[in-house]
């Protein structure tokens, strides 16, 4: 029986081992660049390069009621007002290059930080 | 004999309802560290449901607060994100509640686990878009941290409120 009780331990941080794996490989997949994407209902509206970004500009994306306004800083992204029940999108605040995505759940809308795909290759190593 | 072991029962399952919902009402409007990340306090009350009541009556208490608390608290649209993160939270741990039936804790932190991967699924389905799993670490962290702490307190809980509840005959017994 002892084989059994040290399986009731092992075998949930196994599972919880297991997440942790997948959880890295989607954020080292899905995140990294300086591109910020937005995307509202699958369909992509905008590409921002922010390393390009010179002078800070805000505009709205509407959505039938829906309203984010974004705002565009060199190097930063945020959602600077929406009319959302939560609000979540507004509390996370300026984020850039190789950032979680900004995410306003009710809107449908995701901001998330891309490689450029113009570039083939990201970093070329020194050694 | 029987219809009133009955009707106990569901006064009981509907206090618990009571509870869960008051707790998460309180808990909406208490401000986040992070955004997007919650206590989850309500499922103390989901888990020990599950640990002292049964399967069955957990997934009652669970969906009368999801489908409650999103019309008290006025957040509809965030509805499916609850009901797949419970859904999926529930049906895990009631898979591993005969493995560490001592452990409630660790139960609870592999459910606040899934609870989050749920959420993030349906965000997916929603939003269209895979980008949304990169929010997936902070979620897990803050889940496990989370888990561990409602666990905790279902934990100590449980043979506090054991004498209340041998009296009414739930679909099962775990503990015994």
């Amino acid at each position: 029986m002892r084989i059994n009780a040290r399986i009731r331990i092992i075998l949930p941080i196994c599972l919880i081992a297991a997440v942790c794996v997948g959880a890295f490989f989607a954020r080292a997949y899905y995140s990294g660049g300086s591109v910020a994407c937005i995307t509202q209902d699958g369909v992509v509206l905008r590409r921002i390069d922010l390393d390009t970004v010179e002078t800070p500009y805000s505009f709205t994306i509407t959505d039938g009621a829906w309203e984010n306004t974004v705002e565009v800083k060199p190097g930063a992204i945020r959602v600077s007002d929406a009319n959302c029940p939560d609000q979540i999108c507004v509390s996370n605040d300026w984020r850039g290059k190789g950032a979680s995505p900004i995410v306003c759940l009710p809107h449908r809308l995701v901001i998330s930080f891309e490689h450029d795909p113009d570039a083939a290759i990201d970093v070329v190593s020194g050694a | 004999m029987k219809g009133a072991g009955q009707t106990k029962r569901l006064v009981v399952l509907a206090m618990l309802s009571g509870i869960a919902l008051v707790i998460f009402v309180i808990e909406a409007q208490i401000p986040s560290i992070y955004p997007g990340v919650k206590l989850g306090l309500a499922n103390i009350v989901t888990l020990f449901t599950l640990y002292r009541c049964g399967r069955r009556e957990a997934l009652a208490v669970l969906l009368v607060r999801v489908m409650l608390g999103a019309i008290v608290t006025g957040m509809l649209q965030t509805l499916p994100f609850s009901l797949a993160g419970g859904l999926l939270c529930i049906g895990v741990c009631s898979l591993l509640r005969p493995v560490v039936m001592k452990n409630v804790w660790l139960c609870s932190m592999v459910g606040a686990v899934f609870h989050n991967i749920g959420q993030l699924l349906a965000a997916c389905v929603v939003a269209k878009s895979f980008a949304v799993l990169a929010l997936f670490p902070v979620l897990l962290v803050s889940g496990l941290a989370t888990g561990l702490f409602t666990g905790l307190c279902t934990w100590f809980l449980l043979p506090r409120l054991d004498k209340i509840f041998s009296k009414i005959p739930f679909s099962e017994h775990p503990l015994k």
